[in-house]
């Protein structure tokens, strides 16, 4: 791009761009190439290939240096990511580090970031619930936030849309807080975790266990084949990126998907600086963008434009777009935007010992990674001293036993006869938290990053109703386990874990009725620049305690087909 | 030997069941170059023995026939702080000294019950210094890490899947080990 100048605006020119290629990037990107828009997606980071570019994809344990582990110089440059779950010598790859991307925390917030084709869709945990009115109500019953614009029935039909795409294994569980969908046969719950589930129904009339329900192809129909994936090999080295598409990701799903229709133009090493609002015609005309390697700014015009930046990257873009009609923010005149952000409580677990069931073991590994348990705390009603509630992990697994005492032939044999040992069981918390005004996200005024970003400030803490719920997830989960006979409970809070590191950061641009105290309207449109969307992370008015993906991809084909609609009306 | 190639050789060896070099041991320089701790070649050599004597050559390779004692160093170069280091530094001394003291012969040359028991009355006391007594950890806890994740041992010992295609629930268990395939 040397010569920008001889450049014609029309090769610049598209039906539609998508700012972010990650989970509901993707589905822009497939939902409206597929509809015939010739579409610009736009990503910062590099490609990656499904397939071409997973370097650690098949490699045995013994082929990592370190043996998965991450070394110390690297953990001490970058504490953020070092304290993701997923960031050891498999995966580092894919995710952003610390020094190259820098944040400003005015109070403790890891965020795990991915920046590459396919962002951190590649990465995530795959576990796929859909929403019910017991969450898109929440707001309205509980008096927190806006009321959602929507209700369950209007992204039922989406749900199912996406689900028969993505490929969700579950099964029809018949539970009203959790609907069921589209579903590939569920991955079964093992002996512990079955005798669990029975416990749990026989003992209390408005709990669950089930098989948690996850996007992995455990039987592919004839769509998935055609997207040329074949079935869940049963690897869970999900992180790497998976040969055979068995869990769903952009990279193996929707861009190829995208390309395929020849309508795609994708664009990495491309940072979207801000969207171009024209006064006249009162709604944007493009965006601009930073070549991330040569540092040219570049522009790109279409007719709609679709924000899937990942959450807080999403806000930081529309904050930074700013002209004479929006001052503040693009759609931000009710300067809500950047605030009420949200996320998930991820801050207890619960473990214990399991006597017994020593004639069973499992074999092989579990994608789905065993059971959920749906939130049962203030569904109908309100009825303890914190508002929503939480969902759970639940997996318990056969231990194994090697004795590594002592030196010589002797070790050598025993390390070579492990033995099974008992069962274990444990549970790990996920929370809705409440969005709040003073939970936000703004541009620092001064600090600029490499590309001339403004640095993003982040003020996320935790409140009393998170403190509350934590305590009585560790009581109910505590007193489930201790129902069931299991021994050993062990009820812990995660020491020191700051928000972020649950990667389910949501809200800034909320959905909403009102243009007063919303940015986007029903159909994730920014209320006041109808030809911008946002269907990722941050619209989210609330949190529920589902994992959030598979609603974005939803509102994401549900937001497409509105905004093409309105295309063809020639109202957009 | 530059750092590429003796990691080169490393990852060799590491990754394999290879034989190692017998003359790759004798040498009188290091086969490891490390940036954060500094080890003599004959210190090299004596942790190559303690590891042997860990993990001993029988019917299968033992410790040096894969190196283990470069995967100790490794490691312990790249993923410990520089206060394991120093200890495991200073711990290796203190191994010395002792086994010099027990006996004037060069400790490789020792019977291997001999080194065994030494070894031993390390791993299973505790009035020792704190230097020694992480010293014989690290070394222990890495070349055990550097045994069950070889090549040999997880194709052959106890076998890691990488592609199981299948969870199977409520299996009857008909041995308690472990280590058969598909087991």
């Amino acid at each position: 791009m040397a010569n920008l100048n001889i450049d014609s605006v029309k090769e610049r020119t598209f039906d539609a761009i998508v700012i972010g290629s990650g989970i509901s990037g993707g589905w822009a990107a497939k939902e409206l190439t597929g509809k015939g828009l010739k579409t610009l997606v736009l990503e910062r980071g590099r490609d990656v290939k499904h397939n071409i570019d997973y370097p650690t994809t098949n490699m045995y344990p013994w082929e990592f240096k370190h043996r998965n582990e991450i070394p110390l110089a690297v953990r001490e440059e970058n504490p953020i990511v070092s304290r993701c779950y997923a960031f050891h010598e498999d995966a580092a790859h894919f995710f952003v580090k610390d020094k190259e991307h820098p944040y400003i925390q005015e109070k403790p917030f890891d965020w795990i970031r991915g920046y590459q084709v396919g962002g951190k869709s590649l990465l995530w945990a795959r576990q796929t619930q859909r929403w019910s009115d017991f969450d898109f109500e929440g707001p309205a019953r509980d008096g927190f936030a806006v009321d959602w614009p929507i209700r369950y029935a209007d992204i039922a039909p989406w749900y199912s849309y996406v689900e028969k795409f993505a490929g969700i294994s579950g099964n029809k569980d018949g539970i009203a807080e959790l609907p069921d969908g589209e579903f590939l046969p569920g991955f079964p719950l093992n002996t512990v975790e079955k005798y669990f589930s029975d416990h749990v129904k026989k003992t209390y009339n408005n709990r669950h266990v089930i098989s948690a329900r996850c996007a992995h192809l455990s039987k592919p129909e004839p769509i998935h084949f055609e997207q040329g994936r074949v079935q869940c090999q049963n690897r869970v080295l999900c992180q790497r990126g998976c040969p055979f598409g068995g869990y769903f990701s952009s990279n193996a799903s929707t861009i190829p998907w995208a390309m395929k229709s020849g309508n795609m133009t994708l664009r990495p090493f491309s940072v979207v600086q801000s969207i171009i609002y024209d006064e006249n015609k009162g709604k944007a005309t493009g965006v601009r963008v930073i070549d991330t390697n040569t540092k040219e700014v570049i522009e790109y015009y279409a007719r709609i434009i679709f924000v899937n930046a990942a959450a807080l990257n999403t806000n930081m873009i529309l904050l930074n777009s700013t002209s004479n009609r929006f001052p503040n923010g693009l759609g931000n005149d009710s300067e809500v935007l950047g605030k009420y952000v949200a996320f998930h409580l991820y801050t207890a677990t619960v473990n214990a010992d399991v006597e017994g069931f020593t004639e069973f073991k499992t074999e092989g590994r579990n994608p789905a990674g065993g059971g959920y348990i749906p939130r049962f705390r203030n569904v109908q009603k309100q009825e303890t001293d914190f508002l929503r509630g939480y969902a759970a992990g639940l997996g318990a697994y056969r231990s194994t036993h090697t004795d590594s005492s002592g030196v010589g032939s002797k070790l050598k044999n025993s390390l070579g006869s492990p033995e099974l040992g008992g069962w274990g069981v444990g549970s790990h918390m996920m929370g809705e938290t409440i969005p709040k005004e003073s939970n936000y996200v703004k541009l620092d005024k001064d600090q600029k990053d490499e590309w001339g970003m403004p640095l993003l400030r982040i003020s996320v803490d935790y409140d009393d109703n998170d403190h509350k719920m934590t305590n009585d997830y560790l009581e109910q989960v505590g007193e489930m386990f201790e129902t069931a006979g299991f021994k050993n409970i062990r009820k812990e809070i995660t020491k020191g874990k700051a928000p972020g590191l649950d990667i389910h950061e949501m809200g800034g641009a909320r959905m909403g009725h009102d243009p007063k105290t919303s940015i986007l309207n029903k159909w994730n449109q920014v209320h006041t620049c109808s030809n911008v969307f946002v269907t990722d992370g941050a619209c989210m008015t609330s949190t529920a305690c589902q994992n959030p993906s598979l609603t974005y991809m939803a509102f994401t084909a549900r937001s497409v087909d509105y905004a093409v609609n309105e295309m063809k009306k020639g109202n957009l | 030997m530059d750092r590429r190639v003796a990691i080169k050789n490393l990852a060799l060896v590491l990754g394999g069941a290879t034989l190692f070099p017998k003359n790759m041991l004798a040498g009188d320089t290091n086969l490891i170059q490390l940036k954060n701790l500094s080890i003599t070649p004959a210190q090299e050599k004596l942790l190559a023995e303690v590891a042997e004597t860990i993990i001993p050559k029988t019917t299968t390779p033992g410790a040096k026939d894969m190196g283990l004692h470069l995967f100790v160093l490794l490691m312990l170069d790249d993923c410990y702080g520089k206060h394991d280091q120093q200890q495991f530094a200073e711990g290796l001394k203190q191994f010395a000294a002792i086994a010099a003291k027990k006996n004037a012969k060069p400790f490789a040359l020792w019977p291997q019950a001999q080194r065994e028991a030494l070894l031993l009355s390390i791993e299973q006391k505790n009035d020792l210094p704190a230097e020694l007594n992480r010293f014989y950890r690290i070394t222990k806890d890495k070349t055990v890490q550097g045994y069950t994740q070889s090549k040999y041992f997880m194709t052959k010992k106890v076998v890691y899947e990488l592609v199981p295609s299948r969870y199977n629930v409520n299996v009857p268990v008909k041995t308690k080990n472990t280590a058969v395939k598909h087991g």
